[in-house]
């Protein structure tokens, strides 16, 4: 098997930054309303729950990736699986990771069509924002890694600010009751729509290897989920207080429109939600960009390829066209459904059974590299 | 060398490539700053035999700016849906209509009767409207408030956004926008208030609250009702003033105060499967004006004059909740959302609507002096 060549390093912040960068994405935007579809105020609990329940994810991956210090999740899949069903597995992750991204591009250009730019068509929405995606993925991981520690910053503090702003117009009623009142079937079901929004922490499997001080990874992957879940849950709270359970369920783009009814000093700045688009792009760009680098990683090493570039350019047309194939956004929605409960299976179950497979057969650790050098 | 041409080229890229498909320039546009939708003529409408509806609307001219004179052009058009007769009005532009700077939008009393959700319905659908404008009721017609010439300023719904946002400061008009009534609306434990207005060609009369039950417009609130409405749901009063008549049994005469602080707690109660709500209303209240010589340093006077204050309050308040029960059966106070939030699992069995007129509420005035004013009267 030939090895790809593992060029540069991420730092740990990186590393974070790069995690955090890939959660946040359109998710976000439609959180609110799913988390209170089924559980109405429980919605909190729900977001809660879907967060814990990433983390652990999260961290079994990281012992995963840890066992096998220098190999990505495609390179040891083959080795616990064996080399067919263990290329069948990546192959069908990467499918995954294909979909996901094309959903995630199509959602937020549907936003920005609807919201700002209602003349322009769409695909020149999806194409440009693909054309700067690629761009990026077609770095070295290097590259990645700095682009998500400089725009880490530029992402989170707009929606922040905005969405604690926002409470002022919020009433705590709406809030309450967050514990009584609800069954524990609509607060799972809730559960498994928020998680949506939490999916692309998953990317680790794919930088691990890279990152420069290795102990350190299960730190600073605590810290890259950390700092999503909290901005989460502030939006959630925010968006029930400020619209109550009933209207969120109206409300397609419930994140955006608690933006629009933000206003602060006065008159001077109104209509922020188009700043907040603006920054949000960048969300998007690096969510993008990091699964598609994923992506192309993966391609490349169940090819036998030797980089990753070769791959990006030519899956491009194929992204556009799966960005495109959703009518409107109601069957986009749906299919995002799909995707949310492929990828909650994928992530829950996938590595614990890896994690229990490696350890049973003992493979992993420093014996696997002596073995395979 | 191939540096600057590299950069050249990005330079170039730059002009070509941040073309925009939605520029739209500011001339390009006619901003729409109030919309008022009101039913056609009633002869038309026998004749016709649908609701047609006329929408008016309230279009700024920047040519006359300078010399402040018909700074304003109103135009109506008539159509089936709002959707429809706003296309109707386009014909009649030569550029295209802008919504993203509408202040007010204005429905006439019958329009709101026949229930208002399928006539805002094209505004809560489109990205370009704030939640934050304004949604109004007109007594009679709306397009009557956008005709109506204000003296102060030239354009009536940049008048009518600062009224109400001075009202709201400053107490007197509930802060009930367009995104509070879609709220409303979609909350099962509150009902959906608007502001209602009354234009007389040179004023703008804010008269009211308007009340509705689910979308459907059924009564309203006078001026003063609003007033305790307000202090009810705790919200402070700068301006207007509360006068307590002469009472013969005290030695106090009549006399003017103002609410400064008012602190409200709503708690609900439930008792053998009925629910009591409980109103607890601080006041702190500064006399104003008092018509006669009497005392306000006596300890005594002063604390009669805070019992005075209770029971008014008390008994002004009750009145417009009997009102809102018995006459309205709508719970325009939110008192649902109170039952939800503390007690779900008795909320999930009831039906507020059917509940909120039967519920007992008790109410509890506290009121406190705190400013005297200037004067003195201790030496007599």
């Amino acid at each position: 098997m030939i090895k790809i060549k593992k060029e540069g390093k991420v730092t740990e912040r990186q590393f974070s930054a790069i995690i955090i960068n890939t959660i946040l994405g359109v998710g976000i935007l439609t959180l609110p309303r799913e988390a209170v579809s089924f559980a109405d105020n429980a919605g909190i609990i729900s977001v809660i729950l879907a967060s814990l329940l990433s983390l652990i994810n999260l961290l079994i991956i990281i012992r995963l990736g840890l066992k096998f210090p220098d190999k990505t999740i495609f390179e040891y899949l083959q080795i616990l699986l064996g080399k067919i069903s263990g290329k069948i597995i990546s192959f069908f992750i990467i499918c995954y990771w294909f979909v996901f991204t094309a959903f995630v591009i199509r959602t937020f250009s549907e936003l920005i069509v609807t919201a700002v730019l209602p003349k322009t068509p769409i695909e020149v929405v999806i194409i440009i924002m693909l054309l700067l995606v690629a761009y990026l993925s077609h770095k070295d991981i290097q590259v990645l890694g700095r682009v998500n520690e400089l725009y880490v910053f530029i992402v989170i503090i707009p929606i922040l600010l905005l969405t604690i702003l926002s409470f002022k117009r919020g009433h705590m009623i709406y809030v309450l009751p967050v514990f009584r009142g609800h069954s524990m079937v609509n607060i799972l079901k809730s559960t498994g729509r928020s998680y949506f929004s939490f999916l692309g922490f998953e990317i680790v499997a794919i930088i691990l290897p890279f990152i420069t001080t290795k102990k350190l990874s299960i730190e600073y992957g605590i810290k890259g989920w950390l700092i999503p879940s909290i901005l989460s849950v502030i939006v959630v709270i925010a968006s029930i207080s400020v619209f109550g359970v009933f209207e969120l369920k109206n409300l397609v783009w419930p994140t955006f429109e608690l933006i629009k009814s933000t206003q602060f000093f006065a008159l001077i700045f109104e209509r922020l939600e188009v700043a907040f688009i603006a920054t949000w792009v960048i969300a998007l760009f690096t969510t993008a960009s990091n699964l598609l680098f994923g992506i192309a990683m993966g391609g490349a090493q169940i090819l036998n390829l030797h980089k990753h570039k070769t791959l990006v350019l030519s899956l491009l047309p194929l992204l556009y066209l799966f960005a495109l194939s959703p009518r409107n956004a109601y069957e986009l929605f749906n299919l995002v459904d799909i995707v949310s409960i492929v990828g909650l299976i994928l992530t829950t179950i996938l590595p614990i059974i890896l994690l229990i497979l490696a350890e049973i057969r003992g493979k992993g650790g420093k014996a696997i590299d002596e073995e395979s050098n | 060398m191939k540096k600057v041409i590299k950069i050249m080229i990005i330079v170039l890229l730059m002009n070509l490539l941040s073309g925009c498909w939605d520029r739209r320039d500011i001339e390009a546009t006619v901003p729409v700053l109030g919309v008022g939708i009101d039913f056609i003529e009633e002869e038309d409408r026998d004749l016709t035999k649908s609701n047609k509806v006329k929408v008016t609307i309230q279009v700024p001219i920047p040519a006359n700016m300078e010399q402040g004179e018909d700074v304003v052009w109103i135009i109506s058009s008539v159509g089936e849906t709002v959707a429809g007769a706003i296309d109707n009005l386009q014909n009649k532009l030569n550029q295209e209509l802008f919504f993203g700077h509408l202040q007010v939008i204005i429905f006439s009393q019958d329009i709101a009767k026949e229930g208002i959700n399928k006539y805002l319905n094209f505004f809560r659908n489109s990205p370009q409207i704030r939640r934050l404008s304004w949604l109004l009721i007109a007594e009679d017609t709306a397009e009557d408030i956008i005709k109506s010439e204000p003296k102060l300023e030239s354009i009536q719904s940049i008048y009518l956004t600062h009224m109400l946002n001075n009202g709201v400061s400053t107490g007197r008009i509930p802060d009930i926008r367009l995104g509070d009534f879609f709220i409303r609306l979609s909350n099962p434990g509150e009902q959906a208030t608007a502001v209602m207005l009354k234009a007389d060609k040179e004023i703008i009369d804010y008269i009211g609250l308007a009340v509705f039950e689910g979308d459907e417009f059924v009564g309203s609130l006078d001026q003063p009702e609003t007033l305790y409405y307000q202090r009810t749901l705790g919200v402070p009063n700068d301006t207007s003033n509360l006068v307590l008549a002469c009472d013969p049994t005290t030695e106090i005469d009549r006399l003017t105060i103002k609410m400064q602080e008012v602190s409200s707690k709503l708690q609900p109660e439930l008792k053998e499967d009925k629910i009591i709500m409980k109103i607890k209303l601080k006041v702190e209240a500064k006399v104003l004006e008092q018509l006669n010589k009497n005392n306000l340093g006596r300890e005594d006077v002063v604390h009669q004059i805070e019992r005075r204050i209770e029971n008014k309050l008390k008994r002004e308040i009750d009145k417009v909740i009997e009102k809102t029960q018995s006459k309205f059966q709508t719970d325009i106070w939110g008192f649902g959302e109170y039952v939800r939030a503390y007690y779900p699992e008795y909320w999930n069995k009831i039906k507020w609507e059917e509940e909120f007129p039967k519920i007992k509420i008790t109410t509890e005035v506290k009121a406190y002096i705190r400013q005297v004013g200037m004067i003195n009267f201790t030496g007599r």
